[in-house]
């Protein structure tokens, strides 16, 4: 499922079928069990790597970077009041918001599965 | 640097899946199956804590009780043999050294569990201040384990004939573990009842596999760091380096049970009995959040008037998190005395936001 996603450096992922924003599970790892969730306003105008949100574990805040620039369209709900998800499911329910893309163009610059994959193994060393 | 230490139960954290950090310079586990989980398991059944990381400082000889009791606040002469007592350390200004529990074993055997964090320093502090009897560090003897929870003492007195239910809150024991006379004191930093268990070094593994062995049984788990930090602060308790300092007094901390100014000259003494007379003006506090989000340590605490606007900045965050027991956003700042009155609202600014909270007075979670 997550083949057609495509990975910031900062550990978010992009679906371009969906525009589905969420982020990835190498991430969540490190930042443990998450408590709180906070999100961007739907309507809400974000340029690329832009700050959109926080999530808050039982030992930090960590910053959602916004992975494309557009508009926010919906954002979870379901997180308000299991923001477990992104425990549990961090491809799939624990998704973030989804966000109408203004500039299709900026999907090159981020990186594919297995690139992914290799900036991981490079960061766990 | 020196090198990176590690206790002796170094390679049971990695059998048992820990995330491995560094933590005062040891290789400390933060989580094994999660810091929510580990937290839940010490407040409804039992968690085994690796606190080897932990300094262990023995005075021994007739002058024992007088020279500890000179460099901390609380007093270890009215403490009876067999028991434990928490007291900060200060030095001359009235600020704080470290906190520690002093355990007074015998007339002429005194030994102090310090932090971590300080224990180069500390040891150095006892070798400078010391009136007579000198420190020694006994570290290296003990693996430090501690066993929290509603469980732990069924879970204990399984393993051994002594008597549990003769060891009082803060009081001393000894059990035979392997052979091995062991020290154990009915003391802990989660807020729930349970134990910390002094193992002679030879034992340590075995001790280990067997209270997470026969804890099976009652849903042990072992704990790590983050839940150690969630739970200590669930139950409102001091963070060394985060919620008292060198920067900051005894008093102002609100340990006024820990200081005894009738007591004989100690140190920090005239620094304490003047502030303790003309108040202190700064106050720790605990809040718990009303709105959504979460305080962390450094965030700035902001002045609420009557009519619920923001105003001045009036202090810092010290610790702050949602603790998972009772999943709330709580933490603890210094405001200024006057503001520091329990239900008084405040707010913390945080990014663009302010978060509004209401002083709580007491531990947010109390068994």
């Amino acid at each position: 499922m997550q083949k057609n996603y495509i990975f910031t450096k900062s550990h978010e992922w992009f679906d371009p079928q969906t525009n589905k924003v969420g982020i990835t599970a190498f991430a969540i790892e490190h930042i443990g069990d998450v408590v709180e969730v906070e999100l961007p306003e739907e309507d809400e105008e974000i340029d690329k790597g832009d700050e959109a949100g926080t999530i808050e574990s039982v030992k930090t805040a960590s910053e959602i970077f916004c992975p494309v620039s557009g508009t926010i369209v919906e954002i979870n709900e379901e997180l308000e009041d299991s923001p477990e998800l992104l425990n549990e499911s961090p491809f799939d329910k624990g998704w973030l918001f989804k966000i109408e893309p203004s500039d299709a163009g900026e999907f090159s610059e981020l990186m594919n599965i297995d690139e992914y994959s290799k900036f991981c193994a490079e960061e766990e060393d | 640097m020196s090198k990176i230490k590690k206790t002796p139960y170094f390679n049971k954290h990695k059998e048992a899946g820990a995330q491995i950090v560094d933590f005062a310079g040891f290789e400390m586990p933060m989580k094994y199956s999660g810091i929510k989980k580990e937290h839940l398991a010490v407040r409804k059944n039992v968690g085994l804590f690796d606190v080897s990381h932990m300094g262990i400082v023995q005075f021994k000889g007739k002058d024992a009780i007088k020279s500890v009791n000179y460099m901390i606040t609380n007093d270890l002469e009215r403490l009876e043999n067999g028991h434990a007592l928490y007291t900060p350390i200060c030095n001359e200004s009235g600020t704080i050294v470290d906190d520690c529990i002093v355990y007074r074993r015998g007339q002429e055997d005194i030994m102090i569990v310090i932090n971590a964090s300080n224990r180069q320093k500390d040891f150095e502090w006892f070798e400078n201040h010391t009136p007579a009897t000198r420190p020694e560090n006994v570290s290296d003897k003990f693996a430090l384990l501690a066993l929290q929870g509603p469980s732990a003492e069924a879970l204990l007195q399984s393993l051994v004939k002594e008597d549990l239910g003769k060891v009082e809150g803060f009081g001393l024991g000894y059990i035979d573990l392997f052979g091995d006379k062991t020290m154990i004191a009915r003391t802990g930093y989660t807020g729930e009842d349970g134990f910390e268990i002094f193992v002679p070094l030879k034992n340590a593994e075995e001790v280990w596999d067997l209270l997470l062995e026969k804890g099976k049984k009652y849903k042990i788990s072992p704990a790590g760091l983050g839940a150690r930090d969630t739970l200590r602060l669930e139950a409102k308790l001091w963070l060394y380096g985060n919620d008292i300092s060198e920067k900051t007094t005894p008093l102002e901390a609100g340990m006024s049970f820990a200081v005894k100014l009738d007591k004989d000259d100690f140190i920090g003494k005239d620094v304490l009995v003047k502030q303790k007379k003309s108040k202190p003006d700064k106050r720790l506090i605990g809040f718990k959040i009303k709105s959504k989000g979460i305080a962390r340590p450094g965030h700035k605490v902001h002045y609420v008037n009557k009519e619920g606007e923001v105003g001045k900045e009036i202090g810092e965050v010290t610790s702050g998190t949602k603790v998972p027991y009772l999943n709330e956003a709580v933490g603890m700042a210094y405001v200024p005395r006057k503001y520091s009155r329990s239900g008084r609202e405040l707010a913390i600014k945080k990014g663009k936001k302010h978060l509004r909270c209401l002083i709580h007075k007491g531990p947010f979670y109390k068994r």
